[in-house]
């Protein structure tokens, strides 16, 4: 019983990070400038990746494949955050404007 | 549960990618897909069950490379070769509108000779196919014809590969205890084929000499501004666990997939970062200590292939009871000259800021 609580659960989890990775996807191809399409990216590394790290981890035994998921998630969290900041920075130093709603 | 569409799936994916790769108005978008080509490859390998070759191929092919197609990208901003030309003898209509809006010093020889002829070719999406001459439909159908022949040949040849492929893996499971390490691959690497992995080191230190004397490279530049304060943060954080990765994929490599390849890219790919991000200065190779560095896996490789055979042994003949130990010490020293190989050829050349007078005499650091 228990454990087809634990692998439905999991499965959810990795359904969910998944529909987050597509809106990330669909975000990329269809937001108007850069800044927001950095929003929508991030959003896929942090939330979509730790949802799939949450899924695999509840469907594995040990220990430390729970520490090795957790970390990879965190520095995946780490370095995305730093290139997203990068990019912003470097489309602001070249001067590209935030898209503005027309009228 | 088959992974058939899975794979399917992965394989017409690499085939889509490789083609829009090739096709991307644009070398950033070029570059960028190539990148992810890499990632994609390494999942296909380790659906290969070759998992040190995925190793390699995410370290290398996806992440040092697509640094330095970045790097070349970045040095090359604003000249005309960034910029394709599309199709043929017709441009689309909107890099027709680009090309006229840039000035005209950035044209190359074969647009201007086809812009007083642009007003009667017609501009639509598709009007490219009526535009080609007949000599372009010419080599495209013998390209067609060949590519064709290819693919019969090859489907041919996939036909009456034996299901279970005759290979070496008895041979080479066989002599496990005599080589040293536990982990077949590495067995073959350094003991078993040694000789490929001694030439490989030939020619990766050619390759950094090659690279480094087209000329120096000029630190100063203007576009690139100072690294903030989140770089150096995350390099703080990185560096040491990317040490630490290296250094364990290093010794994991006699029993598992790892080795020395692998944690030297992962070991370039910090040097990458820290100087990215101006925490190292980029190497000179001027001091004895750097050059060293980069011939030291070379030299040990040499000494190890060679210095048996004063002791009687054939050329490359570990002697038996040291086996283990050659290796991880080749493995080592092969290791930190990777690192540094790779990140000299990242850097590209002699580091050298254009404000300061060349001078014909070096004085030796």
């Amino acid at each position: 019983m228990i454990e087809l609580i634990r692998l439905s659960l999991a499965g959810l989890c990795l359904v969910s990070g998944a529909l987050f990775f597509l809106a990330g996807t669909i975000g990329l191809l269809r937001f108007p400038d850069v800044y927001s399409r950095l929003h929508a990216l991030t959003k896929a590394d942090n939330l979509g990746l730790g949802l799939i790290v949450l899924g695999c981890i509840l469907q594995t035994n040990s220990w430390q494949a729970t520490g090795k998921l957790t970390l990879v998630w965190l520095l995946v969290m780490l370095a995305s955050t730093t290139s997203c900041h990068l990019v912003a920075h470097a489309a602001m130093r070249m001067h590209v404007t935030p898209w503005k709603r027309p009228g | 549960m088959s992974l058939y569409p899975f794979d399917i799936t992965l394989a017409l994916i690499l085939v889509v990618l490789a083609w829009r790769i090739l096709v991307a108005p644009d070398l950033f978008q070029s570059v960028v897909l190539f990148i992810v080509f890499g990632l994609l490859m390494a999942i296909a390998w380790s659906r290969l069950q070759a998992f040190d070759i995925a190793l390699a191929e995410a370290a290398i092919g996806a992440g040092l490379t697509g640094a330095l197609l970045l790097n070349t990208l970045a040095r090359l901003e604003g000249t005309p070769a960034t910029q394709r030309e599309f199709r043929g003898n017709a441009a689309e209509p909107e890099t027709q509108s680009v090309r006229s809006a840039r000035p005209s010093v950035g044209k190359s020889a074969y647009s201007q000779a086809e812009e007083p002829r642009s007003s009667s070719v017609d501009h639509g999406k598709w009007s490219w196919i009526g535009n080609l001459g007949w000599k372009r439909w010419g080599e495209l159908g013998l390209l067609g014809l060949l590519a064709g022949v290819f693919v019969l040949l090859l489907g041919r040849c996939l036909l009456e590969i034996a299901p279970a492929a005759v290979g070496l893996r008895e041979e080479v499971l066989a002599h496990m205890p005599k080589s040293g390490v536990s982990h077949p691959i590495t067995a073959v690497l350094l003991n078993f084929r040694a000789y490929d992995t001694l030439l490989e080191m030939g020619v990766l230190l050619v390759a950094v000499v090659a690279a480094w004397s087209l000329g120096p490279i000029s630190t100063d530049d203007p576009a690139r501004s100072p690294p903030g304060p989140v770089l150096v943060a995350l390099v703080r954080i990185f560096s040491p666990l990317m040490l630490l990765v290296a250094c364990y994929i290093l010794w994991a490599g006699t029993g598992q997939p790892g080795g020395a390849f692998q944690a030297g890219a992962v070991l370039s790919a910090a040097g990458v970062l820290l100087v990215v991000s101006g925490a190292l200065a980029p190497p000179t190779l001027r001091p004895f200590s750097q050059r060293l560095l980069l011939l030291i896996g070379l030299l040990v490789f040499l000494l190890i292939s060679i210095g048996p055979m004063m002791v009687g042994n054939q050329f490359l003949e570990y002697p038996a009871p040291l086996t283990g130990s050659l290796i991880l010490l080749l493995e080592t020293t092969l290791m930190m000259s990777i690192a540094l190989t790779l990140l000299c050829l990242f850097v590209g050349g002699q580091p050298r800021s254009p404000s300061s007078p060349r001078d014909k005499t070096d004085a030796p650091h």
